[in-house]
């Protein structure tokens, strides 16, 4: 079998796609935006209450905050535990200042009209049950919600919680109990961890 | 017995559906666009850190004197300390996955991952992040290292490659791709798919035997994905907030060059008439900055204010296709500021980039590039200088050649 060499069909410099950076520092966040903005997109999805919109401001904010540390970074599992810790708690933030914002003194002071609320079945418009359990998280206050789901749904210990908010194990026992509790006074049943 | 609903099984459900959809492609690229005008930023003013650095020493200094009378400064825990709870899985023989939220359910010769995973050989890594399926393909080849990627998109790392040993090969639906080592991401979907070239060579072997050598810095497609080939400067123009964005260096084909230069062309021809003081001075401008008139400023000196309200004032006008302007405004700068050594590289660079590609001037663009190799010959721009001269076949580097 003879090759051919063929130099232009199919090809295009990736630069003329808009799809790469320069410097050594702008290429390593663009692999790793490529490796992980799934995980973060979805994170943020999760505690923005399937808000696309919110969910692309926090991942990009995680990774405009990744220019500042990408040359600490090392290869390895530790940095999912890394985008995983930033964007809990960038969504811990975002979820705070709205609830603050949220509050009626606030709107009042601002002049806002109270805002909708989002749909929770956007996302799951086939599956009426996961978007009552998504309006029930909604429910939380944030630090709670965020503690619940690293417990209940991403499996994460007590101490690693802990190291994550920057709280203490009991103060995050404290969260969870209280999380659940809500969650059972609504109606739902939560598993023993 | 109670029947009320559990909530965590339903979030974790919930979790997988947010999974499977992703983040959405117009998002991504949204993204990924202002991560590339925030690295513009950071390369075109860190030179400025360097003014900063008696102050640092200083610093530096009055720190190490209160170490001195005893006081401890608590350094933060090293990002990288956290450690992934999982233990590698073996899979086709010799290959292991791993990964903390890794999840991966084998089916024979075939395993499906879903999650931030690494699949590991000894000449190859594979970093994958959304749902993906890899075939191990010893059936089809000598080498027992194929892997084939059914689909998805995942990041290849072949770390170790011999002299004179076979290379690896990474069948795809439409062909094999060659690796001589290097970094890149394939994204196979169910019809075609792309290969992005980031560091090394690979060469794409279709189904007929053709050869498609893949320089660093460019995507190759097959199937339906060859449809979707096709520049994205006005993508940016419309998805991104004034501003625009900015393409960084890399070498381009020529088709990929013609087709730019053509349709920029065209968008040229629409601003032909418009006067020069049509080209605003870059916005944002300290007070110290203020525009004054060009020939009596020689002297004035740049500060970071002005390199970032450059930067934008050319991405502005980049994203609305005026690269004439852009190209002018950059000119203008490089004659009236005196710009950091750092700084001037990358406008020099970028104003070559619209010269080139945008306008299609060759004889300016050859020109350009040689004073720029002429006045940084070691910069970090220089491969690439050197590798647009090659691909505009520049009379000075024939000649150096």
């Amino acid at each position: 079998m003879e090759d051919r060499v063929n130099r232009d069909s199919g090809v295009i410099a990736l630069e003329d796609l808009g799809e790469l950076p320069a410097s050594a520092e702008a290429l390593r966040v663009d692999e790793l935006y490529r490796r992980y903005q799934g995980l973060v997109y979805r994170l943020a999805l999760r505690y923005g209450r399937g808000d696309s919109a919110w969910a692309e401001d926090v991942t990009q904010e995680v990774f405009l905050r990744l220019f500042d540390v990408v040359e600490r970074l090392e290869e390895g599992d530790g940095l999912e535990g890394w985008f995983y810790r930033v964007t809990s708690n960038r969504c811990l933030n975002r979820l705070r200042r709205e609830r603050l914002r949220a509050s009626a003194p606030v709107r009042w002071l601002l002049g806002e009209k109270a805002r909708p609320p989002i749909d929770p079945e956007r996302l799951t418009a086939a599956r009426e049950g996961l978007g009552q359990a998504w309006a029930v998280l909604d429910e939380l206050p944030p630090k709670e919600r965020l503690a619940f789901c690293m417990v209940h749904v991403d499996g994460k210990t007590l101490v690693e919680i802990g190291e994550i908010l920057g709280h203490t194990k009991g103060y995050v026992c404290k969260l969870v109990k209280r999380a659940e509790a809500r969650i059972r006074e609504a109606g739902w049943e939560v598993d023993h961890v | 017995m109670s029947e009320r609903p559990r909530l965590a099984p339903s979030l974790r459900e919930l979790d997988e559906v947010l999974a499977e959809r992703g983040m959405p492609r117009h998002a991504r690229d949204r993204v990924g666009a202002r991560l590339r005008r925030e690295a513009l930023r950071r390369e075109a003013t860190s030179g400025f850190r360097f003014r900063w650095l008696p102050a640092l020493t200083f610093a530096a200094g009055a720190a190490l004197v209160l170490m001195v009378v005893g006081v401890r400064l608590r350094q933060p825990p090293p990002i990288s300390s956290q450690t992934a709870s999982s233990t590698p899985t073996v899979f086709g023989g010799s290959f292991s996955v791993q990964g903390e939220s890794c999840r991966h359910v084998d089916r024979g010769p075939e395993v499906e991952l879903r999650g931030t995973c690494l699949l590991s050989a000894p000449h190859l890594a594979v970093h994958t992040w959304d749902r993906v399926r890899l075939r191990h393909d010893r059936a089809d080849h000598e080498s027992p290292g194929d892997v084939r990627l059914v689909e998805g998109t995942a990041m290849f790392d072949v770390t170790r490659v011999v002299e004179g040993a076979p290379p690896t090969r990474i069948p795809v639906s439409h062909g094999v791709i060659e690796v001589l080592g290097t970094r890149f991401t394939i994204e196979q979907g169910p019809l075609g798919g792309h290969v992005d070239l980031f560091e090394g060579r690979i060469r794409f072997i279709d189904l007929e035997g053709v050869v498609t050598e893949i320089a660093p810095g460019q995507r190759h497609a097959w199937g339906d994905a060859v449809a979707m080939l096709s520049p994205a400067p006005n993508e940016d123009a419309e998805s991104l907030a004034p501003g625009g964005s900015r393409t960084p260096a890399v070498a381009a084909t020529a088709t990929a060059t013609v087709v730019t230069t053509e349709r920029d062309a065209a968008s040229e021809a629409d601003h032909a008439g418009e006067p020069d003081r049509d080209v605003h001075p870059p916005r944002r401008r300290s007070a110290r900055a203020e525009p004054r008139a060009a020939e009596d400023d020689d002297d004035a000196v740049a500060t970071a204010d002005d390199a970032t309200a450059l930067i934008d004032e050319v991405g502005r006008l980049r994203a609305q296709g005026r690269y004439g302007d852009a190209a002018e405004v950059l000119r203008r700068a490089e004659r009236t500021r005196h710009w950091d050594a750092r700084t001037a590289q990358v406008l020099s660079y970028e104003l070559g980039e619209i010269i080139e590609r945008h306008l299609g001037d060759r004889q300016a663009a050859c020109e350009h590039w040689a004073r720029h190799a002429e006045r940084w010959p070691q910069g970090r721009y220089a491969r690439a200088v050197k590798a647009a001269q090659e691909r505009l076949a520049c009379p000075n580097q024939q000649n150096d050649q």
